[in-house]
């Protein structure tokens, strides 16, 4: 598997005040990696920080092989694609604009209604007038319409009641394996994440204090909790 | 019925630079969320760019001029330059104003809009020599026949026009892939930019084509509407208007509502040619007519609490409530008794103009700063008061300070008026309903000669217990007796007013500023709340309108004109709007205060001030959203941190 998103060493916050320090980590192509953590810990921010929106106080972000670009969209072009827990939708948009919006050359709307046939009744529906569970589906949709190669997913299952979670998280596996996309995804439903993660890091107060198999942490969660709730930093800087 | 058909289609011309005005600003609110109060004034400059190529065959630009040739420019070459001109003017107001303020509180973008508008307005006179200079045709002289009337084939080229330009902005904004693109970056920068799009450029080519777009019915109308040096920057209210009434949403709507504005504004030109016309509704009456279908169409189409999720439309700067206010009172006492002491003629004239403009701008700081209800209204509540005075003194004999008193109340009542819109609209919706308000007020009542004496306003000096205190004592411009009278009426309300904010009103209006829908579910009378704000700014402000009436002892319409009022809100917004602090700096920039004192008297750039002060309004919003009482307040504080309130 090619790596295709790279953190090292990344210290990153807001007003020149760390919420996340040392953070290193990887996603390579096809590879769900699961971000968990409590409230707080720098989720949010260190898959900002990814996608760019933050710039790292010190260390590094690279995606396919060379350093972020300046520019959000010039990343976003390039395939570096990321799914705010806003969703990133336009709700004055019609579902099939805010599709054909993001539609590249070569691009795959089709194969990704394939993925979410339900949205193919609701294409000329205004995006404010969809369910929670919609929107979301849509917000994946119009992500993986762009053909992107990483996708950083931040709380897909907000707001959003377990039955459509437990739904919409196995399309994300389903979507890594089929576009060989790499997903950096951060979730509050754990097992959930677990059971379709390859991966997984736990950060707590801005650190990361866990990473392993997503299989061995699912089996030891012991472990995880742990994390949760403090443990002391297990991890070097080196990219998870 | 042949007179109707020809008033309507005389409305054309009008209307339909009202309407493409009113589609400009629905689309760039789409594309940027801007609510543009400049429109008209790009359009003013666009018209006299033509003029002056075709008057002498120069390009003038707002800094130096290019000759193209040595006489006159033929009608349509420089009908095209003067659309790239005023398209070039809309991207550079984009690229330098309103893209560093994308991300600002929507008062910040009206202010800067604002003084955008003024800067602009106040460069024509600047910028051309616009005396005895005329806008010879450009579209066809011919005229046809129908249902008896003779029907100028210019104005139906005109309403064709508009029409057409409208429905083009619709269709790019429906249909096109940059369009649907431009509406996503106006709803949510970050997913747009995270979807691949450059919203930077997407707003730019909006600007751009709406900035062509009025200057090209602006110019083909110039010739039956005729040049002013002023006049089309306040096209810019009945195409608001127009707007709102749209709901800010729908451009083909928006233009049809323009039209018919200036239809309905033609009709009654007619009308009020009837005998049994009133004729104090003779003049002015069309200028109310947007402030009419404003509030009608807002009252109705808004709502009494804001819905969820539309609350951060009102977000403001934050607030520092005054923390020792005696001492500074104090402090402040010592200082205009030492100003008015040592200073004389003009200069002791512009010191009083300068507390008297603190008030007004205190008006402004309670109102906008701390109850959140932008307001451009505050120099009609304080016309009201002045010309309430000289009625009082001059016809009624009533004395003083009872005079005061009453002419005040007058204004409190009118500012509650204005006040009522505010019940259902909010924001930048309601500073269009506001000014709209000061311009029919000042047109249907300050410039109105029905309700003008014969003599003119004149005011009865103040005297007291048989102690003269008017301004004027013989060669002597202003008396220390007037400047200190001024002082304490100043004093004594500003203090009254700094123990209200700090008790359960400023609560209570903080709250309402936060967030109504919280305030309302805590007991808060979020009505009368508002109406206490306006009625508590009104009486500030007509106060300030009285003692400014005291100190010219005769008023007119320009004493309390729209143009001075904007500027004091650039002003108190310069000043820093949400701070007691920031009405004093208002003050000393006013209009007429000490530093226009100071440009005119010292540095002779008088003729410059309303240039100076509307890029200092512009540069202010851009750089620092707090005003200059913030920053430098900032600075004073960063060690210790004050109570501040978000």
């Amino acid at each position: 598997m090619t790596e295709m998103l790279r953190l090292d060493a990344v210290t990153a916050g807001y007003a020149g005040i760390p919420a996340v320090r040392d953070i290193g980590l990887s996603v390579a192509s096809g590879e769900i990696v699961a971000m968990l953590g409590p409230n707080g810990a720098g989720k949010t921010t260190t898959l900002r920080t990814a996608a760019g929106i933050l710039t790292p106080m010190t260390g590094t972000v690279s995606a396919f092989g060379r350093p972020l670009r300046r520019r959000l969209e010039q990343n976003a072009r390039a395939g570096l694609v990321l799914v705010p827990d806003t969703r990133g939708v336009f709700h004055s948009l019609t579902v099939r604009e805010n599709l054909t919006l993001a539609r590249r050359r070569n691009d795959n709307l089709d194969e990704v209604l394939d993925l979410f046939p339900a949205l193919r009744e609701l294409m000329g529906r205004r995006c404010g007038r969809l369910s929670g569970g919609e929107q979301q589906m849509l917000a994946l949709a119009k992500a993986l319409v762009h053909r992107p190669r990483v996708l950083l997913i931040d709380e897909m299952s907000m707001g959003l009641a377990p039955v459509a979670v437990q739904a919409l998280l196995p399309s994300i596996r389903a979507l890594a394996d089929r576009f060989s996309v790499g997903v950096l995804l951060v979730e509050q439903h754990i097992d959930l994440a677990l059971s379709i993660a390859d991966r997984a890091v736990v950060l707590h107060h801005g650190r990361i204090v866990l990473t392993g198999p997503a299989a061995e942490l699912r089996a030891d969660r012991n472990a995880v909790a742990e994390a949760y709730f403090g443990a002391s930093p297990t991890h070097d800087s080196s990219p998870a | 019925m042949d007179q109707v058909l020809l008033f309507i289609t005389l409305g054309f011309a009008g209307g339909a630079v009202y309407a493409v005005i009113a589609a400009s600003i629905v689309s760039l609110h789409a594309a940027t969320g801007v609510l543009n109060f400049a429109q008209g004034s790009l359009a003013l400059w666009g018209v006299w760019v033509v003029a002056e190529l075709r008057h002498s065959g120069t390009l003038v630009l707002p800094v130096g001029s290019i000759p193209l040739g040595s006489g006159p420019m033929a009608a349509w070459p420089a009908a095209g330059l003067g659309v790239l001109s005023v398209a070039a003017l809309a991207l550079a107001a984009h690229l330098l104003v309103f893209r560093p303020l994308r991300t600002a509180p929507p008062l910040a973008q009206v202010v800067a809009s604002v003084g955008l508008m003024l800067a602009i307005a106040s460069l024509v006179p600047l910028r051309f020599s616009t005396e005895g200079v005329l806008a010879p045709p450009i579209l066809t002289e011919r005229t046809l026949e129908a249902a008896g009337t003779v029907i100028n084939v210019s104005d139906l080229i005109l309403l064709a026009t508009a029409l057409t330009v409208a429905a083009a902005l619709s269709a790019y904004l429906r249909f096109t892939r940059w369009g649907v693109a431009t509406r996503a970056g106006a709803e949510d920068e970050l997913a747009a930019r995270l979807t691949g799009l450059s919203p930077d450029r997407l707003a730019a080519v909006m600007w751009l084509l709406t900035g062509a777009a009025t200057a090209l019915v602006a110019i083909l109308a110039a010739p039956t509407l005729g040049l002013d040096p002023i006049g089309y920057m306040f096209y810019v209210l009945p195409g608001l208007a127009a707007a709102l009434l749209a709901r800010l949403t729908s451009i083909m709507v928006a233009c049809l509502a323009g039209l018919a504005i200036g239809v309905l504004q033609s009709i009654l030109l007619l009308l009020s040619t009837f005998d049994g016309w009133p004729v104090w509704a003779q003049a002015g009456l069309g200028d109310a007519v947007p402030f009419v279908i404003v509030v009608v169409a807002l009252v109705i189409l808004g709502r009494r609490l804001p819905a969820r999720g539309a609350l951060g439309t009102v977000r403001m700067p934050a607030v520092a409530l005054p923390t020792r206010p005696w001492p500074t009172a104090g402090v402040l006492l010592a200082a205009a008794a030492l100003a008015i002491g040592l200073t004389s003629g003009s200069w002791r004239f512009g010191v009083v103009t300068s507390i008297i403009m603190a008030l007004i701008a205190l008006s402004l700081v309670v109102l906008t700063g701390y109850l959140g209800q932008i307001s451009l209204a505050s120099m009609a509540f304080a016309g009201t008061g002045g010309f309430i005075l000289s009625r009082a003194t001059m016809a009624w004999n009533v004395p003083f300070p009872l005079s005061v008193l009453l002419s005040a109340g007058v204004a409190t009542l009118v500012g509650v008026l204005v006040g009522l819109p505010a019940l259902r609209v909010r924001g930048a919706q309601l500073a269009v309903v506001t000014l709209a308000g000061a311009v029919a007020v000042q047109q249907a009542a300050f410039a109105n000669p029905a309700l003008t004496p014969f003599e003119g306003n004149l005011i009865d000096g103040p005297t007291l217990f048989g102690w003269d205190l008017a301004v004027r004592d013989g060669t002597d411009l202003t008396t220390s007796a007037f400047a200190a009278t001024v002082v304490v009426i100043v004093g004594v309300l500003a203090m009254a007013v700094v123990r209200l904010l700090a008790g359960f009103t400023g609560q209570s209006f903080l709250a309402v500023r936060s967030n109504e829908r919280a305030a309302a579910s805590v007991g808060i009378d979020v009505a009368r709340v508002k109406l206490a704000g306006f009625a508590l700014s009104a009486f500030l402000a007509g106060v300030g309108g009285c003692l400014i009436g005291y100190s010219r002892s005769q008023l007119s319409v320009e004493s309390f004109n729209v143009i001075v009022g904007l500027s004091v809100l650039c002003m108190a917004y310069v000043g820093g709007i949400t701070r007691v602090s920031g009405a004093l700096i208002a003050g000393l920039i006013a209009p007429l205060g000490v530093l226009y004192t100071l440009l005119n008297t010292t540095l002779g750039l008088g003729h410059y001030y309303t240039l100076i002060a509307a890029c200092a309004l512009v540069l202010t919003a851009v750089l620092n959203p707090v005003g200059i009482a913030g920053g430098t307040s900032g600075l004073l504080h960063r060690r210790t941190p004050r109570k501040v309130v978000l």
